[in-house]
């Protein structure tokens, strides 16, 4: 592609964007989700915070709202799951080594009640990024 | 609500403000969808001010993009998914009916033939840009839509300079080939 075709293309989306705005319904709906997300300013991140929140917000909405309950759903699971496997374990008639795997599911269940949302684990490279960014002043 | 509390949500409803608007054009160009990118909106906003508001005010720019920038390559991967297990796409022609997105035209002369060509010119932009892979999306959007430079545009998105210059080359070679001439005509 040439250089002035590439240049021509950059300055009509310039000018574009200029003349793009966000309609007025769509202008309230942004002040709305703005006000329910300053509300967590201080406020614990948790799995059942953040899917709540966005249910509640959405619940006059098209119907989307009902996807959110999927993260409250999904920590009701992990609870189930949680529960399960402590009791499959402690019927499980082995004389297998269990120390190790004691300790391996100690480590999951450790992990699966910090409260933490899913998605924290979802980003957790770009965490880890943030932490390296921190530390390094 | 204590006094330093009061003040940082202020200050952060101060800089939402001022980036809201910029920011759903961006979820709504990658999704396509009104509902679909308030949401991403909302989450980088609750996000940013549950887990960053107590970081500098001078970072919140660079989290709240790259939190936001995040959030829409999630919801493309999520697509993927969904998209490999449905045979019939039922999700692309609601997208296709919900194209009406919710933007107006600034129009200083109020010129209604002048909004409907713009509206036009825009769609088709609009279009060819959802047909970009999403990392060559996010860096035409970036730097074409907002004018961002290489190094911010990188810093965002946690790749290189030179990793940017690429996907924004592409991406404007494929848009080129895409709207053809015509489209550089049009106002």
């Amino acid at each position: 592609m040439a250089h002035d075709d590439e240049q021509a293309l950059s300055k009509k989306v310039a000018t574009l964007s200029r003349h793009v705005k966000v309609d007025e319904a769509t202008q309230q709906e942004l002040s709305q989700r703005r006000a329910q997300a300053l509300e967590q300013v201080g406020k614990k991140n948790t799995l059942w915070n953040l899917g709540f929140i966005r249910a509640h917000s959405q619940a006059s909405g098209s119907g989307e709202g009902r996807l959110a309950w999927g993260m409250p759903a999904a920590a009701a699971l992990a609870s189930l799951l949680v529960v399960s496997v402590v009791v499959v374990n402690v019927y499980q008639p082995t004389t297998a080594p269990k120390n190790e795997t004691n300790s391996m599911m100690l480590a999951d269940l450790e992990l699966l009640s910090t409260g933490e949302d899913f998605e924290f684990y979802e980003d957790y490279e770009f965490y880890l990024w943030l932490e390296l960014e921190s530390s390094e002043g | 609500m204590s006094l330093d509390e009061q003040s940082i949500r202020l200050a952060l409803d101060r800089f939402l403000r001022s980036v809201e608007t910029r920011a759903y054009r961006m979820a709504l160009v990658a999704t396509g969808r009104r509902e679909e990118a308030l949401d991403i909106v909302q989450d980088s906003m609750m996000k940013l001010a549950q887990k960053y508001s107590h970081k500098p005010e001078e970072e919140w720019p660079m989290l709240f993009m790259r939190i936001l920038q995040n959030g829409i390559r999630d919801w493309y991967r999520r697509q993927k998914v969904k998209q490999r297990f449905m045979f019939f796409s039922v999700d692309r022609d609601n997208r296709d009916e919900e194209q009406d997105f919710g933007f107006d035209i600034a129009d200083e002369e109020n010129n209604p033939a002048r909004r409907l060509e713009y509206h036009g010119v825009l769609k088709t932009l609009v279009d060819a840009v959802q047909n970009l892979p999403i990392r060559q999306q996010q860096v035409f959007l970036l730097r074409a839509w907002d004018g961002l430079d290489v190094e911010s545009t990188a810093q965002i998105l946690g790749v290189s300079s030179g990793s940017i210059k690429t996907h924004y080359s592409r991406a404007l070679k494929s848009l080129h080939s895409q709207l053809g001439d015509d489209w550089y005509g049009a106002r």
